[in-house]
């Protein structure tokens, strides 16, 4: 589902990634931990097909990063960032059924998706008026409702309460039970390990074993 | 979904975010009606003047304030939302048409309320031709609001956008404001307003080809 063959990302004048070498296959849960700072999130974002790679070659379910293909994979995976991807002026409904709508989604399906995250009560709030846990609760909505073949996920736990944890459980199960792929990056090792099938280690902007 | 549901779709999510943050109605509308509200206040009480330099004045803070209007904070993705509606598919001329659709109605409200303002405050003459304003009205509008959304997508995720943006929308705004300005005098004076106004329509045109096809670039380039 994941493939990076040499991959290497250079931001002005930057070396962020280099050498990146990857693959991941239906039903794994892999992992990625490192310290801050050693692009952990841009290589979650060059996966997302977000980021075209400076070198190497990146190929995400059968779509090379950066071919047009690209683009058709995209509703196929589900990303949960570092940041809240919310307006801080709409409504956490509101979000999910501009979501919906573009995407092509019925609308019922976002107070099921709320309802899923713990959220059905605070449908109404505004992202401004949220916790940080919500906000992250809000992100994980989204993904829920898509139903994504490959979750992307950022520092999944950052913000949440262990009720909310076990959320993000049960949707790597579903995605892995749809013959998905997960692939998240930590600087938490433990957490890493307790979900994943394969843990690795970036460092200095490259992967080794862990 | 077809290119202008969708579009729909995005004009009606920024006018209920702006409709909820407030910025245009509480603070760029209220100090674009200060501004012209200071301009009478320093230049005198001649009349006569203040009627001949009316109309250029209400142009000039309907660019100025309008650029602020384009470029509200409510209108900008943060880099995490603008990765989520990436990864919807959505065609990034479906953004830019959507967000300039949301703009040109908030600029035109801008308009209707400095308007009425401006000819209390500097007694213009009012053109026997009065009825090319309402097409003068919403075609500067358009150009202002596309400006504003092309501007904007060209400096987001960079750290100097704040300051760029604003700079890069007038200058391209330039052309709008002469056109503008040259057809209201014209309009005032009963001469010919073709040519500024062919310049204005040229200038709206080249700006929504220029928008549609820049978008996807600057999308890939914000990546």
């Amino acid at each position: 589902m994941i493939k990076l063959e040499g991959v290497g990302v250079t931001r002005s004048g930057t070396t962020i990634l280099h050498d990146v070498e990857l693959a991941v296959s239906a039903s794994e849960v892999v992992g990625i931990t490192g310290p801050n700072g050693t692009g952990k999130t841009t290589l979650l974002r060059v996966v997302a097909t977000l980021l075209i790679p400076t070198v190497g070659t990146a190929t995400v379910l059968d779509a090379t990063v950066g071919s047009p293909q690209a683009r058709r994979v995209r509703p196929a995976i589900g990303l949960v960032g570092h940041q809240p991807a919310l307006s801080p002026n709409l409504t956490l409904r509101e979000q999910l059924a501009f979501h919906a709508a573009l995407a092509g989604i019925e609308p019922e399906r976002v107070d099921r998706a709320l309802k899923a995250v713990g959220l059905h009560g605070a449908g109404d709030r505004r992202a401004s008026a949220v916790s940080a846990g919500m906000a992250r609760r809000a992100d994980l909505a989204r993904v829920v409702m898509t139903k994504p073949t490959l979750l992307l996920l950022d520092e999944p736990d950052a913000s949440l309460d262990s009720d909310a944890t076990e959320v993000i459980d049960a949707l790597i199960g579903s995605v892995t039970g749809r013959g998905g792929a997960v692939l998240m990056v930590s600087h938490d090792p433990e957490r890493v390990e307790h979900r994943c099938d394969r843990a690795i280690r970036l460092v200095d902007g490259t992967l080794e074993a862990a | 979904m077809s290119f202008w549901r969708q579009a729909a779709i995005v004009t009606r999510r920024d006018l209920l975010a702006e409709g909820r943050s407030g910025e245009v109605w509480w603070v760029v509308l209220p100090f674009g009606l200060v501004s012209l509200f200071l301009i009478p206040v320093a230049v005198g009480s001649q009349r006569s003047l203040l009627a001949d330099i009316g109309p250029g004045m209400f142009w000039t803070v309907v660019l100025l304030f309008g650029m602020f209007v384009t470029l509200r904070r409510s209108a900008q993705a943060t880099p995490a939302e603008a990765d989520v509606l990436a990864l919807v598919v959505v065609d990034p001329a479906v953004v830019f048409v959507g967000r300039s659709i949301a703009s040109f109605a908030l600029v035109l409200v801008f308009q209707a309320v400095t308007a009425p303002a401006m000819v209390v405050l500097f007694g213009p003459d009012i053109p026997e031709r009065w009825g090319w304003l309402l097409l003068l009205g919403p075609l500067t509008a358009l150009g202002m609001a596309m400006t504003g959304t092309l501007a904007g997508g060209l400096v987001a995720g960079t750290r100097l956008g704040t300051t760029l943006a604003p700079l890069i929308a007038i200058s391209l705004s330039f052309p709008l404001l002469v056109g503008a300005s040259m057809t209201t005098s014209g309009l005032v004076a009963g001469t010919d307003i073709l040519a500024p106004l062919i310049l204005l329509t040229l200038v709206v045109v080249l700006v929504a080809i220029a928008g549609v096809l820049t978008a996807r670039p600057l999308e890939e380039s914000g990546a």
